[in-house]
């Protein structure tokens, strides 16, 4: 009775714990996968999901997952199909003796759920497939229960456990096959054996054991940068720009990605030429990464590229492993077809099965975008060369903002300075970084003296070009010209 | 004398209702999804179901030889198919007379009435079509869907899923009386042209050493010995304006000529060259002429914009498999600012139709594009100002009898392609355009895949998508040979 008390005790803790780490730690990788997945509430989606292989895994796993919308909710169903599968284990079990092990299968899912490719769909069809087998085992007529499994056995394997063959070819199928026989050897090993029970503090340290195990599991496949990517990509989705600022006010940028979250928002707020520096730049890539279709989609739809944002949104739609047209995808092209009001079939597409969620039912697709912002005139657009992309644009719409802030930074971190200065040398009030550019551009041609900038070259000459020393001037344009 | 008119059409809609309790005429025409309204539809086709938004119920009566009614709760009217084929089967070569009665909450309202006109000329049975996600350039799930056009039913010709993601296009029938004839384009490592003849399959690599590469766009004589297809080096770039998405080039295009029987390929001078683009080649009805656009060489994509092919013939011998020495210029699309694509001939031999763009040769992605008639022995063009549709009309096919054509329409929301149907009269008369009809009359408005290339023909495919699956993994490769 002690050990089941304790077997419980740990489940539970194990199931806290797990919660509090994918809700606290891992919500970027919530809100991803939400955003890749859909669940409709539909006949049509039902028949449609159900009657293929591993279709009833699909079908709960997309039903958890829309709840990583609001990842405290969706994190918690997470923790209770792994405590439930981990319930459904122990309960083949004839003694106490091995209870531990009925944590395996759960722990082993909790550490490989870090890793995009695990979906929840195979963790669920995993649960259901055990419980269903538990429920047979229950059953105390030998010939009605033999018959159950027969019957129960092609139609368990075919609706509940073959989605990862099936659906993600990709995946490791191999491996969730090990994990399948694995929970299954398990089952029966705890059927099989009447051992002894062991003393308290032997369990207790198998517990102990097998949750550092997993522990360290999970820190070796905690995807950090992708976490962090996954939050920015996030916040820009929801056009949380205060948020992203307040995070990079936080924490340094590990990635490139982050960096261009920084700027869009940055830019949205009205304040990229002011503080752009104060945040690490690294050269053009600061600005865009056309290989990330989401964070690239919605930087060009909010500069007025709107179709070759909506071009970006449609590869990004289509290149989803999961072959899901998920209900970011959606609620993406409901935005950018939005900006044009002539044609509402379009937009009326998407929300037509956005309508059918649980969560999108009532989305309105609020661009920010004008149409004034667009191209008139059409050019073909090149994604090797987004300067000159911009220029384009800027001098189609001569007031486009951001196409012109972005056009100005993108100069500024290219150190492509001659056209900077043809362009915004008029500027009527310069922000921080281009009147500091233009001070740099006037002093090195023209040799004119501004204090600030003399400074700076005293202390440049000080410290022998070497950054160190410079930490003080590390927000200005000038420190980023000599050492980025 | 407004006022008695007015009076009179008030006096006339209320005697229409028929006595009914609570109906409201509303006068305005039926709001019904798709638009049925006021069509010529073939003896044979397949239910024509319908919604009508937000209705709570539906009642339609149709009245031609004989009186049908019928009845939905709901705001769709599915009609039971025995009944539909009974009534089409009664009222064929007459006109059907219908009224539309939709209930919102208590109170019904009624449409103005509309007609249906009851074809003899029946259409090919079989429908192909290519579903895709118009994602511009990167696609994970295409396939090739058969649809029996009589009823609902479809089965999958082809499906990536299952050959390595490989990109499928282009299947294609001949029109002759004699043994029918189909091709389809499997790309990919494996892949291979699959020509289908009497039920008897071959895998074909058409691609030689002396030529640009393998086939790509064309058809088959009616007796399935020859195929003249174009080779072309085909790259896409991107449009920054609102209306086209996609540019889709020939860097280089030449037309090439096959002979199933003997295995070979050959060209000829006039057809191929760095100086001319020539593609979308097609047979005239006796196999004695080729059709197909050609427009001079300019540098791409800097020249896209100024690409305009004209319509060219060139004879052909069916004896010897020899083209001409000469070319004819048929239209002079460049001289009006047009540029033709894909000339497919009517099998009365009287007619050619064609898509017209403003220039280019990808004509699916230009808003702008329209279908024309020319009529072979007059000169004329009709430019079909009732078919044509707000956005792109392309890929087009004619029917075996010459009586209907069927293309892809982007009419509805300027992105999706769907199926839409019309009949020609022998005087070269079209009909009013409806889209193919869907059990779920909802279809279009929430799939996300767009039908491309829609193909009838008489018979049933051969094969299905398990063969195509073993024909690119297993089945032996035939190679072609260039021949002078």
């Amino acid at each position: 009775m002690m050990k089941r008390k304790l077997h419980i005790l740990v489940l539970c803790l194990f199931g806290l714990a797990y919660w509090l780490f994918l809700a606290i730690g891992y919500h970027g990788h919530l809100h991803a996968a939400e955003g890749d997945s859909i669940f409709l509430f539909t006949p049509d989606y039902a028949a449609d999901t159900l009657l293929r292989p591993g279709g009833a895994a699909n079908y709960l796993g997309d039903f958890i997952v829309q709840f990583f919308h609001l990842p405290w909710i969706g994190a918690l169903l997470v923790a209770l199909l792994l405590t439930g599968l981990a319930a459904a284990v122990a309960s083949f079990r004839r003694s106490d003796a091995l209870l531990p092990l009925a944590l395996v299968p759960s722990l082993a899912y909790a550490v490989l759920l870090c890793d995009a490719k695990w979906t929840i769909a195979g963790l669920a069809g995993l649960t259901a497939a055990v419980a269903i087998a538990a429920a047979i085992a229950r059953i105390r007529v030998p010939g009605l229960r033999i018959a159950a499994a027969l019957m129960a056995l092609p139609l368990t394997v075919w609706m509940f456990l073959l989605p990862q063959f099936y659906i993600y070819l990709k995946a490791p199928a191999g491996l969730y096959a090990g994990l399948v026989l694995l929970t299954a050897a398990i089952c029966v090993l705890l059927a099989l054996v009447k051992a002894p029970t062991p003393k308290t503090w032997i369990s207790g340290t198998a517990y102990v054991l097998l949750l550092a195990v997993c522990a360290f599991g999970i820190s070796r496949k905690y995807e950090r940068l992708d976490e962090e990517i996954d939050r920015y990509v996030f916040l820009v989705r929801t056009s949380d720009w205060d948020g992203i600022l307040r995070k990079a006010g936080k924490e340094e940028l590990h990635s490139p990605l982050s960096t261009n979250a920084v700027n869009l928002a940055l830019e949205m707020e009205g304040r990229l030429g002011e503080e752009m520096f104060r945040f690490y730049q690294r050269g053009g890539r600061s600005l865009i990464n056309f290989e990330e279709k989401k964070m690239s989609s919605e930087i060009l739809f909010r500069l007025g590229f709107v179709n070759e944002a909506t071009h970006l949104a449609f590869e990004d739609m289509a290149a989803n492993p999961s072959r899901k047209r998920g209900v970011y995808h959606l609620t993406r092209l409901a935005r950018f077809t939005a900006v044009d009001s002539s044609n509402r079939r379009l937009t009326g597409k998407y929300l037509a099965t956005l309508d059918r969620t649980l969560f999108y039912r009532h989305f309105n697709p609020q661009t920010g975008v004008r149409p004034e912002m667009e191209p008139p005139a059409d050019f073909l657009f090149n994604y090797g060369d987004f300067q000159a992309m911009l220029e384009k644009l800027a001098e189609q719409r001569p007031d486009n903002t951001p196409v012109r802030n972005y056009l100005a930074a993108s100069y500024l971190l290219t150190k492509n300075l001659q056209p900077f200065e043809d362009r915004f040398a008029d500027e009527p009030n310069p922000p921080a970084a281009h009147r500091e550019a233009l001070q740099m551009i006037h002093t090195l041609r023209d040799g004119a003296s501004y204090p600030q900038l003399q400074q700076y070259i005293d202390a440049y000459g000080r410290a022998r070009g070497k950054e160190s020393g410079m930490g003080r001037y590390a927000n200005t344009y000038w420190y980023y010209y000599n050492f980025r | 004398m407004k006022r008695t008119l007015a009076y009179i059409t008030l006096v006339l809609l209320l005697a229409a209702c028929g006595g009914r309790q609570n109906c409201t005429p509303s006068g305005s025409a039926a709001p019904m999804m798709p638009d049925y309204t006021d069509i010529t539809l073939p003896c044979n086709i397949a239910p024509l179901n319908f919604e009508v938004e937000g209705a709570d119920a539906l009642r339609l009566e149709i009245v031609g030889g004989q009186s049908y009614h019928f009845r939905s709760r709901g705001p769709q009217l599915r009609f039971p198919m025995k009944a539909w084929k009974a009534m089409l089967q009664a009222e064929t070569g007459g006109t059907l007379r219908l009224t539309l009665d939709a209930r919102y909450g208590k109170q019904w309202t009624r449409f103005a009435p509309f007609q249906w006109t009851v074809s003899p000329d029946s259409l090919d049975r079989y429908l192909s079509y290519r579903l895709i996600e118009p994602a511009y350039e990167v696609w994970n799930v295409l396939s090739i869907e058969e649809r029996d056009v009589e009823s609902f039913k479809t089965r999958l010709l082809a499906d990536n899923t299952i050959t390595e993601s490989t990109c499928i296009n282009c299947h294609t029938a001949n029109r002759g009386d004699g043994p029918q004839v189909s091709f389809m384009h499997v790309r990919g490592k494996k892949g291979g042209t699959l020509y289908q003849k009497d039920g008897q399959i071959r895998k074909l690599n058409t691609a030689t050493d002396s030529t640009a590469g393998a086939a790509v766009y064309g058809e088959i004589s009616a007796d399935g010995r020859y195929g003249i297809f174009t080779t072309a080096d085909i790259r896409p770039i991107l449009h920054s304006g609102r209306f086209d998405k996609l540019e889709v080039f020939d860097a280089s295009s030449d037309l090439i000529l096959l002979d199933f029987e003997n295995g070979t390929v050959t060209d000829a001078p006039l057809v191929k060259g760095a100086d001319f683009q020539e593609t979308f080649p097609c047979w005239s009805v006796d196999g004695k002429t080729i059709y197909f656009c050609r427009a001079p060489a300019l540098p791409q994509p800097a020249g896209t914009y100024d690409m305009r092919y004209d319509l060219y013939a060139i004879g052909f011998d069916p004896r010897t498999g020899r083209l001409g020495d000469t070319l004819t210029k048929v239209v002079d699309a460049a001289a009006a600012g047009k540029s033709v694509s894909f000339p497919k001939c009517a099998p009365d031999g009287r007619h050619i139709l064609l898509s017209v763009s403003d220039f280019g040769t990808f004509p699916i992605w230009h808003h702008e594009t329209d279908l024309w008639l020319y009529d072979l022995q007059t000169g004329a063009i009709d430019t079909l100002p009732g078919v044509n549709g707000r956005y792109a009309d392309s890929y087009h096919c004619w029917s075996s009898s010459g009586r209907w054509i069927c293309w892809a329409s982007k009419r509805d929301d300027r992105l999706y392609g769907r199926p839409y149907f019309a009949h020609v009269s022998p005087e070269g008369e079209v009909s009013k355009p409806f889209v193919l009809p869907q059990k779920n009359p909802r279809t279009y408005l929430t799939t996300l895949k767009s039908y491309n290339i829609p193909e009838l023909y008489r018979t049933e495919e051969s094969y299905d998508a398990a063969f195509v699956s073993r024909f690119y993994s297993r089945m032996e490769t035939e190679k072609m040979h260039y021949v002078r």
